[in-house]
């Protein structure tokens, strides 16, 4: 038990990576309209955000900094501030996708309107944020995330032709009526999404909220081992579904209620009341840590002190900088902004943060100032710097690709 | 003088041609004392590049990864390594130094750490 | 700082690092400059600048990843403390550790 309470910082980082809210839709839109053909990018984006992810565990374990603090140090205050704002701005959309995901599970459960729950959405993810300790906060939402599991076992219910989806997934390319610009646009949206700069700066922080010492590096290695590929795989199980169910009917996904619904048809009633909670915990924990990130990473650029490890006036600004990304969140959910849409225009911003943010990763990784002897071996690096070329080949693609694609449709 | 004014300063040699510019300043920890047991860091010289970038990512220490390495000095050109006592002036934005360009010591000579 | 003749880059390994205040370990902002006196024999490194402030090289007690200094006196945290003043305290709860 203990051992498995020590990895669930990787499995609520990878949910906020791999099943946020904005990921629900486009894992079940990718999977609704692209069958399997396009599930090679998650593994693509599992492999890198292992890497990277273990990259930087080790660094904050043997050094005590979290990515944040090795952006400014080797970018420097200009270019470490146009990172900032990008990836400030990545965390600040998706933040507000996920009270309005919130929201939205709330809605499907009681039949509520979605507007009328996100007050009080926004409230119980401040006072968390406020009262609760970050090991426990974790625990319990890291681990309800897991509920999401029962897409998988949707999957395996919906008895698939798994030779067809095995098919599809090892023929990359766009099916139907679809071409390879709306191909390679939701490719990139998804390969950003597993890859997005607020894991690692809310995994490293956790580190350092957890007081990761040299002695943890076998625990970040196995947050990272566990939680991401279990991330990517919740990630497969809903876009399955999604190619099982909705493909051959030829239904486009767009809302949550249709994502949910492969799970209320192979197991009824009580699937629908897991799966709800799961989403829940999902949206709520990726709240938690997009709304923690806003305040780590301004935090930890300007050098002020952070964290739930202190007492709340203690790290005064860390505080106020997410109360106010909060009420943010609510003003502009309040203008009834379609939540899922709002995640879509982040890939705008993660494209220029993404490159920027694991540079650093990979020239500290190496630096035996920061990690003494457990430098990057040749292997790590020659991946390093494999998916550095990949992340800015998507940066440099992902808003002419959308321009083109008009965002995929 | 603030280090934020000198990174990025010219450098010209003895002939009055630019050789590059100041990327960082290596200090020694064996300047007067300070306190019981502290001293301070003395100003040992210039570390300059030919392209007159002001960052070398730490890439001046020879850590990896190698590829990363070669393309970040490739980008600043030659890197060059000017002792204190080389150094004539500092003035206008300018480091001039009685030495020429073809005297310049490499900065790899220097003993790595 | 035990380590006599240790060497250090002054932009790599001072400029832009975590300050931290030695009484409580709390993080006290970063290094944004470093003041050099290039006329005294020998020329060296006479403070850090944080947030318009100057801290003297004789306050550094450590330098590593991060730089921690002796912040005695020199209220670091004003405007930490002022933010707190206005808004933090305010709220429930502002003065416990989580549960």
């Amino acid at each position: 038990m203990k051992k498995l309470l020590a990895v669930t910082l990787g499995i609520l980082t990878a949910i906020g990576g791999f099943v946020d809210i904005g990921d629900l839709v486009t894992n079940a839109l990718v999977g609704a309209r692209f069958g399997m053909h396009m599930a090679w990018v998650v593994v693509v984006g599992v492999i890198g955000i292992c890497l990277y992810a273990e990259m930087s565990g080790r660094v904050v374990a043997i050094s005590g900094r979290p990515v944040f603090d090795l952006i400014r140090e080797r970018l420097g205050p200009q270019t470490g501030l146009v990172t900032l704002v990008a990836s400030f701005l990545v965390t600040l959309l998706t933040l507000i996708a996920e009270i309005g995901g919130i929201a939205l599970a709330f809605e499907l459960a009681s039949g509520v309107h979605y507007l009328l729950w996100m007050p009080l959405a926004v409230f119980a993810v401040w006072l968390v944020i406020w009262r609760v300790k970050f090991s426990r906060l974790e625990q319990v939402f890291g681990l309800l995330g897991l509920l999401l599991i029962v897409f998988a076992v949707a999957l395996f219910k919906l008895g698939p032709d798994w030779g067809n989806l095995l098919s599809q997934a090892t023929s990359p390319h766009p099916i139907g009526s679809e071409n390879w610009a709306t191909y390679a646009y939701y490719g990139i949206a998804l390969f950003g999404a597993a890859m997005t700069p607020y894991e690692v700066f809310f995994f490293t922080s956790g580190g350092v909220e957890e007081k990761w010492t040299r002695r943890d590096l076998v625990t970040a290695r196995t947050n990272v081992f566990v939680g991401f590929p279990l991330g990517g795989l919740l990630s497969l199980s809903i876009m399955g579904c999604a190619a099982v169910l909705f493909l051959p009917a030829g239904i486009q996904v767009g809302t949550l209620g249709q994502v949910t619904l492969p799970v209320a048809v192979a197991l009824g009633k009580l699937g629908l009341a897991v799966v709800l909670i799961g989403v829940f915990a999902a949206t709520f924990g990726a709240a938690l840590e997009t709304a923690l990130s806003c305040g780590y990473t301004i935090a930890q650029y300007r050098g002020w002190q952070w964290g739930k490890f202190v007492r709340p006036r203690e790290a005064s600004r860390f505080h106020v900088v997410i109360i106010i990304c909060l009420v943010l969140a609510m003003l502009t959910l309040v203008t009834a902004v379609d939540p899922v849409k709002v995640t879509e225009y982040s890939v705008v911003f993660a494209a220029m943060a993404l490159p920027l943010t694991y540079l650093p990763i990979l020239i500290i990784a190496n630096d035996p100032d920061y990690v003494g002897a457990n430098t990057n071996g040749r292997l790590r690096n020659a991946f390093g710097l494999f998916y550095l070329g990949l992340l800015v080949v998507a940066s440099l693609a992902a808003i002419p690709l959308m321009i083109l694609t008009k965002a995929g449709q | 003088m603030r280090l934020n004014e000198l990174l990025g300063h010219r450098v010209v040699d003895a002939s009055g041609a630019e050789v590059g510019g100041v990327a960082d300043v290596r200090l020694v920890q064996d300047g007067p004392l300070l306190a019981a047991s502290h001293r301070a860091l003395r100003v040992d010289g210039l570390i300059i590049v030919e392209h007159r970038h002001t960052r070398l990512f730490g890439y001046e220490r020879h850590v990896g990864p190698d590829l990363l390495r070669r393309l970040v000095h490739s980008w600043l050109g030659a890197v060059w390594y000017l002792p204190w006592d080389h150094v004539t002036a500092i003035a206008d934005g300018t480091v001039t130094t009685h030495r020429s360009r073809a005297d310049l010591r490499p900065l790899e000579d220097l003993a790595r750490y | 700082m035990t380590m006599a003749g240790r060497v250090l880059h002054a932009q790599l390994h001072l400029l832009d690092r975590q300050l931290i205040d030695q009484a409580d370990g709390h993080l006290a902002g970063k290094v944004d400059d470093v003041v050099l006196d290039l006329d005294a024999d020998p020329p060296v490194v006479t403070a850090l600048v944080s947030a318009r402030r100057e801290i003297s090289a004789r306050r550094i007690t450590d330098l590593g990843t991060a730089v921690t200094v002796d912040a005695e006196g020199l209220d670091l945290d004003r405007y930490d403390d002022r933010v707190e003043r206005a808004v933090i305290d305010k709220i429930p709860g502002a003065g416990h550790a989580a549960e």
